[in-house]
């Protein structure tokens, strides 16, 4: 292996991926069923739900009440939707993963690679892969959802259960670009605070959350901010969501390769 | 003000001769509002193909050093360098050549195969042979399925055939022997005995200074900000006796003595002597910390 290339050398960085994947593959994997679990069993509770109230309209539009234009769309759309927010939060907050206690910081730190490889490594695998692979776990869950309810279970709507085309759902969205700017933030505030705390990184970011929502709602009511503002701020939320995605990358990255193996993050290097 | 009269770091320092590290001038502590101050104005260097032991009481800072040698901790100010590359840059050159083997290890569950092979892609001088070679010291068989089912000792185990066998130029052992079992010790030191380069440095911290004692070549004791002792085993065994069945006369003329179950544990001036005798760690340890003074005199006169 060659180590003069100190910031990227692709072998080593293919090595190092491989190491952890393999090194982690039954906690990915577990993780994968967990997520499909999850998936199905409100996906398939829900569904049932709306089939034995909605079976009149079904009847009237000749058509799977799970694709039934709700109030801001086709319900299974943004059953998707949902499910990619959560996607999103949940990898994010895995991007410093294997961190969580000391002997692995120790094991993970001393690997020898380059912090760019593996800050990198954990972006591909949070931000791309995981999500991939639980666009995976939404078709199986589609086809679990559609056996069932053809098969399986009898519903009033047997007869108009359909397979839906999960990608194609996302991509003919309309309003993709702003769906994938949102996931965008949001992964990356997650990313940040799995950066920052390493163990229960999910739950210490959600109050992190809520903590700096009530703060900045407060002070907005303290300081008497106009309704203006929340206007003008509304009509650009994709400018200001893509730059403070970015500045979430940035300060993740920094953090990331100030990590010790006492939590303390923020060091002079 | 310094209480005690110690031996002058700068000047040992310069004394060693092309170091693998060096560790400048570092201050060092914990907390964020209130630092606890764990070093200040602290240097070392350590010299290429010796093992050195790392002594000091709880809590002077041993795994501290550890981790700011492996650039896992960034000192305040001043740097450790390895081979003049500063650690804490984390280069893949220099981790690839500075092995840590922790006192708490967890291992992924793999075989040992897989584990070797993974892990071994990463280090340039890895030897798979010279891996099964320490584990059959170790008497472990390679056949192990799953690493996270074993034992801790057997952990260690594991992790040391491997760590010798990745051939980096720099090992820093935490409490390497904690865990292992009896014929575990002896077999660790036949490890470090065969595995010794002129190239490779080892660093073992321990407070079980009889599981190292035969096996290194060089003493450090450390508190906090001072080292108090940093002499070859042979300098030491040629100014120091150690003597494990004293009488009381002597015990009253020594440097250093503690009563034991064979009379008097001693360690006394070398001069009229002679012999050498066997060092005792232990001894040695409780005489630097209780007569400071004296001990830094022996091996430093200029500063008496």
């Amino acid at each position: 292996m060659n180590t003069s290339n100190d910031i990227f050398s692709l072998p080593r960085f293919v090595a190092f991926a491989k190491k952890e994947f393999t090194e982690q593959r039954r906690q990915l994997l577990l993780q994968l069923g967990t997520l499909l679990g999850a998936i199905t069993f409100t996906g398939l509770a829900m569904c049932y739900g709306v089939y034995q109230s909605e079976w009149a309209r079904a009847a009237t539009l000749q058509c799977d009440p799970m694709a039934f234009s709700l109030a801001n769309g086709v319900l299974e759309r943004n059953w998707v939707r949902l499910w990619f927010v959560f996607a999103a939060v949940l990898y994010g907050s895995l991007a410093a993963w294997n961190m969580e206690n000391k002997a692995k910081r120790i094991a993970r730190i001393m690997t020898p690679a380059s912090q760019q490889e593996k800050f990198i490594f954990g972006a591909i695998l949070t931000t791309l892969i995981m999500p991939l692979l639980s666009l995976l776990t939404l078709e199986v869950y589609e086809i679990i959802r559609y056996v069932t309810f053809s098969y399986v279970i009898d519903t009033p709507c047997r007869e108009y259960v359909q397979f839906m085309n999960i990608p194609a759902m996302i991509v003919n969205d309309v309003k993709i670009g702003g769906f994938l700017l949102g996931l965008f933030f949001f992964n990356s505030i997650f990313v940040l605070g799995s950066c920052i705390w390493h163990n229960k990184a999910l739950f210490k970011t959600l109050i992190a959350i809520l903590a700096v929502y009530f703060l900045l709602i407060s002070s907005a009511v303290l300081v008497g901010v106009s309704s203006n503002f929340f206007i003008k701020a509304t009509s650009s939320v994709d400018f200001v969501t893509a730059t403070l995605g970015v500045i979430n990358w940035i300060l993740a990255y920094c953090i990331f390769t100030r990590a010790e193996v006492v939590g303390r993050f923020i060091n002079k290097k | 003000m310094q209480k005690y009269k110690i031996m002058n770091n700068e000047t040992m320092n310069n004394t060693v001769n092309n170091p693998i590290m060096r560790v400048e001038r570092i201050a060092f502590g914990y907390g964020w509002l209130k630092p606890k101050p764990v070093f200040s104005d602290f240097s070392l260097a350590l010299e290429r193909g010796k093992v050195y032991g790392l002594l000091g009481l709880n809590g002077a800072g041993k795994s501290t050093l550890i981790y700011l040698m492996a650039g896992l901790l960034t000192p305040k100010e001043g740097r450790v360098t390895v081979n003049g590359d500063c650690v804490r840059d984390r280069r893949p050159s220099t981790l690839a050549d500075v092995y840590v083997v922790p006192e708490e290890l967890e291992m992924p569950r793999l075989s040992l195969r897989e584990f070797a092979t993974l892990n071994g892609a990463l280090y340039p001088r890895f030897s798979y042979d010279d891996m099964l070679h320490n584990l059959e010291i170790f008497d472990i068989d390679p056949g192990i399925k799953s690493l996270s089912s074993l034992s801790m000792g057997q952990k260690k185990k594991v992790l040391m055939s491997f760590a010798f066998a990745t051939h980096t130029s720099l090992m820093l052992m935490d409490e390497p022997t904690n865990g292992l079992d009896i014929p575990g010790k002896s077999q660790f030191r036949r490890l470090v005995a065969s595995q010794m380069t002129d190239d490779r440095t080892i660093l073992i911290s321990t407070h079980q200074v009889r599981d190292i004692d035969r096996c290194i070549d060089h003493v450090l004791i450390i508190d906090h900000s001072r080292v108090l002792l940093d002499q070859s085993v042979a300098s030491i065994t040629a100014k120091l006796r150690f003597v494990e069945n004293g009488t009381a006369a002597q015990a009253a003329t020594a440097i250093f003595s503690q009563p034991s179950v064979m009379g008097y544990s001693l360690v006394l001036p070398a001069g009229g002597y002679d012999d050498e005798t066997q060092l005792n760690l232990e001894s040695l340890f409780n005489a630097t910390l209780s007569c400071r003074d004296r001990i830094s005199s022996i091996f430093n006169p200029e500063n008496a």
